[in-house]
């Protein structure tokens, strides 16, 4: 009878030590981002185009000396992010010398925060040289303007329309000195 | 200021020596029936007096200075059962042997307590709730720090490492504590920041831990509002013994391939080593530990070396003089939230390259004086160093902090008749800070307090005593402070004990909290001159029996009242933002019960504890549940031995607090911080004797978060999630 007791006693606390098995939080179904269409005008030839990744930088990048510094501090966000393939390596559409491409920069995988971004821009290596970037376009006021728009990325939410015209043979000027 | 308070004591010692040096004495050796094997830390006491010691190593005893005549001795020891031996024949000058042997009874404890009067006392005659932690516990979970093992403890549980007894705290964001660190009786507590610093604390110098639960000030003063956690350091071996133990551990990877944020693996791992040993009248231990832990999140690895001396010379007539050193430099990243739930394991941009550097170390002595059989007389100086700071400029601008904290206590244990036992003693302390985010400031206070125990009958006990504290720290008007307590515990049958208590508990405010000057986040922390000591009036009705056996069985019903809470908190300013403050916000009441079961399955052969505190946290003015307070908690723990294999498992339940401190997830502060859920956790180890290889080595494994659950204890601040550790251990 004891022992018909003590092995009742010993399952119930080993069903209750066991419930533990849910998982408990994770990350939520929609993440926090930006989204939209970049739409390509004039590409160069494919040896020109070595990388293509958007960056978003919470303040106007003037001091180009900084700007290292602050992609090694994770100021600046970069989607994809460094160390892995760029937009040209996307397996999910053909990007080089296509008319557009949809992108989606979310905080999933990157380190794009809640706030606001004061620019946010398509960067373009057009040489093997790993530090010659440059932007192809930006996310400005209006269509053929160079004036950066902000864009506020909000908890859990995709803010969509956040389209970049990218002109290859007219690309707009470096922000920094 | 240490070297002269070292000559007073030892003028102390050598007048001790001289005073106290005739009698006769009992000795003996105290063994396990059955097997003959050596008891060591066997608790003997002389009845009716003051006097006592423990086993060594050899389950030897001896017992100087015993007046001459017959007396009783009392034997005792976790798992075993008391053993007492009346009429036991002491002549002057001539030593009387009593050997002894134990009856091993793996479900009742004869737990010897010091805290809950300041005197040595069985854990059933204590008239209000202790729970305690033996040194044994803290190695089986491979607990790194204090806090980690508080974890199991009925009605305790840990919010970003402050501690919460039965609901009594939440979590003051590193500020202030409502619980009483005490180190070896004198308490523990940073002069800046009010907080416990556990990691200045080795575990493995760490003979047991006593909680006690509730209100508590009337014998320890400020701070002792929601209870007193007292860490007793391990004696000195009489024979020399060398400890070596290395760990190794392995964070698994996160649950989800977005919260992933290192290619690489992440280890923790530490070694330490301690030897003792006793040369004559003088005992040494020496120890020191170094932990590496990658951390699991991002910059939240740490680095961390602790060093600790203690030396302990006895006297004539059990007189002892123990003097304690420990240093603590730790430097490591600095992680205060996720950057949002997405990103679980990353802090916010701002915080990741935050660094904290600091160094602590304090220096105690202890001198313990019998002054007759009916009379002991401590006496202790402690101070306590602290040096820490940020070496990065962050969220808060580059600071450092500086505090200083001396206390000096004296106690007398006077057993004035049969039925009486009076503790009284005074205390003082005085502490300095100098830091960037506080400001300078010095203060201190004295106290001093009185407690008889009064035997009425052979099955009832009163206790009554009353404290008084002036001080002058934190707050800008020195205040004084009344705390009375009572307590009465009936013991109508062997194994029944009924017990009730009352006291009174207050707390001064921190530095930290009065003083602060900060800009976080855009938001302004501002100081408060007019920050009160707050208050609370605690009550307990408590049963402990014993059935029959299979164990033993406690249930208790608690209830506290607050007044003057401190809450950190957002407040209008005039006209423009608002700003943080800590401020006296509320009346409060935590009300609940609690019941706990020690049982043994199949003949002792599983030990198993489980216990369950039920709590309703209330603030008397708002109705609201106060923050950061479970209702439920649930601990379950088995431990099983077979010959030399060890297995154990723990879990754990804290329910989903209700209330958040939701100002920082409102304004954006901390994103997603207000998501929490039930916290379910399970950790298993098993472990081997391998000294069958010629080598006095041990081993052993555990998983900790078995089942990789994901939890929050402080909002935006995921767990570790499921860990693999081995321990080796050597000890000769």
């Amino acid at each position: 009878m004891n022992r018909v007791r003590n092995a009742a006693t010993l399952l119930t606390l080993l069903v209750i030590f066991s419930t533990g098995c849910d998982k408990g939080l994770g990350p939520p179904d929609e993440p926090s981002g930006f989204s939209g269409v970049i739409r390509f005008k004039h590409w160069p030839s494919a040896d020109s185009v070595r990388e293509l990744r958007i960056v978003a930088f919470p303040f106007y990048p003037s001091d180009s000396a900084s700007i290292l510094l602050d992609l090694a501090q994770r100021l600046v966000s970069v989607y994809p992010q460094i160390g892995q393939p760029n937009l040209l390596s996307d397996t999910t559409q053909r990007v080089l010398f296509a008319d557009s491409i949809r992108y989606s920069f979310s905080s999933a995988g990157t380190t794009l925060d809640v706030g606001v971004y004061n620019y946010v821009a398509l960067a373009w290596r057009p040489t093997a040289f790993l530090f010659d970037w440059r932007p192809a376009g930006v996310y400005s006021t209006g269509p053929g303007q160079f004036d950066p728009a902000p864009v506020r990325v909000l908890l859990h939410k995709d803010v969509t329309g956040i389209n970049i015209d990218v002109d290859f043979s007219n690309p707009p000027p470096k922000p920094w000195r | 200021m240490a070297m002269r308070l070292q000559s007073i004591f030892l003028i102390l010692a050598v007048s001790a020596r001289c005073a106290f040096a005739s009698g006769g004495s009992i000795a003996g050796r105290v063994t396990g029936k059955g097997d003959s094997e050596p008891l060591v830390g066997v608790t003997v006491l002389l009845q009716g007096t003051v006097r006592g010691t423990i086993t060594n190593t050899k389950g030897e005893y001896r017992i100087a200075a015993v007046s001459p005549g017959k007396c009783t001795l009392i034997f005792s020891m976790v798992g075993y059962r008391r053993e007492t031996r009346a009429d036991v024949i002491v002549e002057e000058g001539k030593e009387a042997t009593l050997n002894v042997a134990m009856t091993q009874t793996p479900v009742l404890s004869e737990q010897i307590v010091v805290t809950a009067s300041r005197r040595e006392q069985s854990l059933q005659e204590v008239p209000v709730s202790i729970s305690v932690l033996e040194a044994s516990e803290l190695q089986m979970r491979n607990a790194q720090t204090i806090d980690d093992a508080l974890r199991y403890v009925p009605g305790v549980n840990i919010t970003g490492g402050q501690v919460n007894i039965r609901g009594s705290s939440g979590y003051s964001r590193g500020a202030g504590s409502r619980v009483l660190l005490l180190l070896d009786g004198v308490p523990f507590i940073t002069g800046d920041t009010g907080e416990l610093v556990f990691e200045s604390i080795p575990v493995g110098q760490i003979e047991r831990i006593e909680v006690v639960k509730g209100a508590s000030s009337a014998l320890y003063g400020s701070n002792a509002l929601g209870g007193v956690i007292n860490i007793i350091t391990k004696e000195i071996p009489t024979t020399p013994e060398t400890d070596i133990r290395s760990y190794a551990g392995l964070y698994n990877k996160p649950s989800f391939g977005s919260w992933a944020w290192s290619d690489k693996n992440r280890y923790y791992n530490g070694e330490s080593i301690s030897h003792a040993y006793k040369s004559g009248d003088l005992g040494v231990a020496l120890f020191f530990s170094r932990q590496f832990d990658d951390g699991y999140r991002q910059n939240d690895y740490h680095r961390r070396y602790n060093v600790y001396v203690k030396t302990k010379e006895d006297f004539a007539g059990s007189n002892s003089l123990t003097m304690n050193f420990g240093l603590l430099y730790q430097y490591g990243g600095q992680y205060v939230y996720w950057r949002n739930l997405d990103q679980a394991l990353i802090p916010p941009v701002l915080q990741q390259t935050d660094d904290v550097r600091s160094i602590r170390y304090y220096v105690n002595a202890l001198y313990n004086g019998i002054l007759s059989d009916k009379a002991l007389f401590t006496a202790k100086v402690l101070w306590y160093h602290n040096d820490w700071g940020y070496e990065t400029i962050n969220a808060i601008g580059m600071t450092k902090s500086l505090s200083d904290e001396i206390a000096v206590e004296a106690t007398t244990t006077l057993i004035l008749n049969r039925m009486n036992t009076m503790t009284a003693g005074f205390d003082a302390n005085f502490d300095m800070v100098n830091a960037d985010l506080f400001g300078q400031h010095s203060g201190g206070g004295l106290a001093a307090y009185a407690q008889d125990e009064y035997k009425i009958t052979r099955e009832l006990n009163f206790t009554a005593g009353v404290r008084f504290d002036f001080q002058s720290v934190a707050i800008t008007k020195p205040s004084g402070q009344l705390n009375p307590k009572a307590a009465l515990s009936y013991t109508p049958l062997a194994g029944t004990t009924l017990r009730t208590s009352f006291g009174r508990g207050f707390r001064i405010p921190a530095v930290a909290e009065a003083f602060i000057s900060a800009e976080v986040s855009n938001l302004q922390v501002i100081p408060n001159n007019d920050l009160q000591p707050e208050r609370s009036y605690s009550y307990e009705l408590g049963l402990s029996q014993a059935i029959g056996g299979l164990g033993t069985v406690d249930v208790a019903g608690f209830r506290s009242d607050f007044d003057n809470l401190i809450e950190v908190g957002l407040a209008e300013g005039s006209g423009s933002l608002p700003y943080v403050q800590w401020r006296n916000v509320t009346k409060a009441r935590v009300q609940g019960f609690e019941a706990s079961f020690r049982f043994g399955l199949f003949d002792g052969g599983l030990g198993c504890n489980v216990g369950y505190t039920y709590t309703h946290p209330e603030d008397l003015v708002t109705h609201e549940v106060l923050k950061y307070r479970p209702r439920h908690l649930f601990y379950a723990n088995l431990t099983g031995r077979a010959g030399m294999f060890t297995a154990g498992a723990d879990f754990r339940f804290v329910s989903r607090v209700d209330n958040i401190d939701s100002i920082f997830v409102n304004l954006g502060i901390i994103p997603d911080g207000d998501q929490r859920e039930d916290i379910i956790v399970t950790d298993v180890r098993a472990g081997a004797d391998l000294s069958f290889t010629g080598i006095p080595l041990s081993a052993t494994v555990n998983v900790n978060n078995l089942f990789q659950r994901n939890y929050v204890e402080l909002i935006g601040n995921i767990m570790p999630p499921r860990t693999y550790v081995l321990v080796l251990e050597a000890k000769f």
